[in-house]
């Protein structure tokens, strides 16, 4: 029950969401994913953890993939939200605002400024 | 070039151990993930204009092992296919898969075991009681029921049910398999998802 491990933990629970979210609005390839998590939220997903994430949301039905030719000497596939992907999409980011309200309210006794401590003062 | 041949070489080989790595799988699967990695691979040696064995060698070691990479792409397909399907092998193989994790796994594997021999247990008491009629049945032996054949069914246990062990078991039996496989797969949806361990 590390502190560190901790982090880690959470980070992975919340790495579905993230991978689904990326697709909200465009179909993106593998890297263009890795490189949307980084640039929008300063995640660094692992690529041994992405594609077999991938390829379960893709049995799972969550997603779709096809092959692209990108002018690039070898085919990209792009993945794509579904229908029944985009629902769970919606419902996982309401579970997690939810969520973390909650803990905001719970956090704002130890950490009082909260995430509007640029409103302080 | 040299360096070009040698992230090819490093390339396929990464690929051969990969591929012998994922195991008993679909043709079709397998070529997939292959392919996919292949792709990822390619696209980051496009993508950069540096040293062509020092990026292959770099994306190699982000991908992790062969064997890890494998056992993860074999973790993630096991758990959608045990959910998509109702086969008690698979559930029971995924389940099982779970339980050597940790305590959450280890209780839903119980419970799938537990369910399940209910189900049959009741089952097949309500279609041996036709045949066995004094031996089969739901008994109370204080304080403690028991639940189908009995060789010495004497005075010390006395029978509860009577003929209404086949329709209930014919009932409950089914019931209790597939509300089992239902409780189970919705434990497995709602694991929590750790990717690598799970």
């Amino acid at each position: 029950m590390a502190p560190d491990n901790w982090d880690a933990q959470l980070r992975k629970g919340c790495l579905e969401l993230a991978i689904l979210a990326s697709l909200w609005a465009e179909p993106l390839y593998g890297l263009g994913m890795l490189r949307f998590l980084r640039s929008r939220g300063g995640m660094e997903v692992a690529e041994g953890t992405l594609y077999p994430i991938l390829n379960r949301l893709r049995i799972d039905g969550l997603l779709t993939s096809e092959w692209r030719d990108a002018g690039t000497g070898h085919p990209r596939k792009y993945y794509t939200l579904t229908e029944p992907g985009r629902a769970k999409t919606m419902e996982m980011a309401a579970a997690w605002s939810a969520f973390s309200a909650q803990m905001d309210e719970v956090l704002s006794a130890v950490n009082p400024q909260g995430k509007h401590n640029g409103d302080a003062d | 070039m040299a360096t070009q041949t040698e992230a090819r070489t490093q390339i396929e080989r990464y690929l051969l151990r990969l591929r012998t790595a994922l195991g008993r799988m679909p043709d079709a699967e397998k070529a997939e993930i292959l392919s996919d990695i292949r792709n990822h691979i390619e696209e980051r040696l496009s993508g950069s204009s540096g040293g062509q064995a020092a990026i292959a060698a770099e994306t190699i070691a982000a991908l992790g092992s062969p064997e890890t990479l494998a056992a993860a792409y074999r973790r993630e397909r096991l758990m959608a296919r045990a959910i998509a399907s109702p086969a008690p092998t698979l559930l029971l193989n995924a389940t099982f898969q779970w339980a050597l994790t940790g305590l959450r796994g280890f209780l839903a594997f119980l419970a799938l075991l537990i369910g399940y021999s209910l189900g049959l247990g009741f089952l097949a008491c309500a279609l041996l009681k036709p045949f066995f009629p004094h031996h089969v049945g739901l008994w109370l032996d204080p304080p403690a029921f028991s639940l189908g054949y009995f060789s010495a069914a004497g005075n010390l246990k006395q029978e509860l049910l009577g003929w209404w062990i086949i329709p209930l078991g014919l009932v409950t039996g089914p019931l209790s398999l597939v509300w089992t496989t239902r409780l189970v797969q919705w434990l497995i949806r709602r694991r929590p998802a750790r990717s690598d361990v799970f």
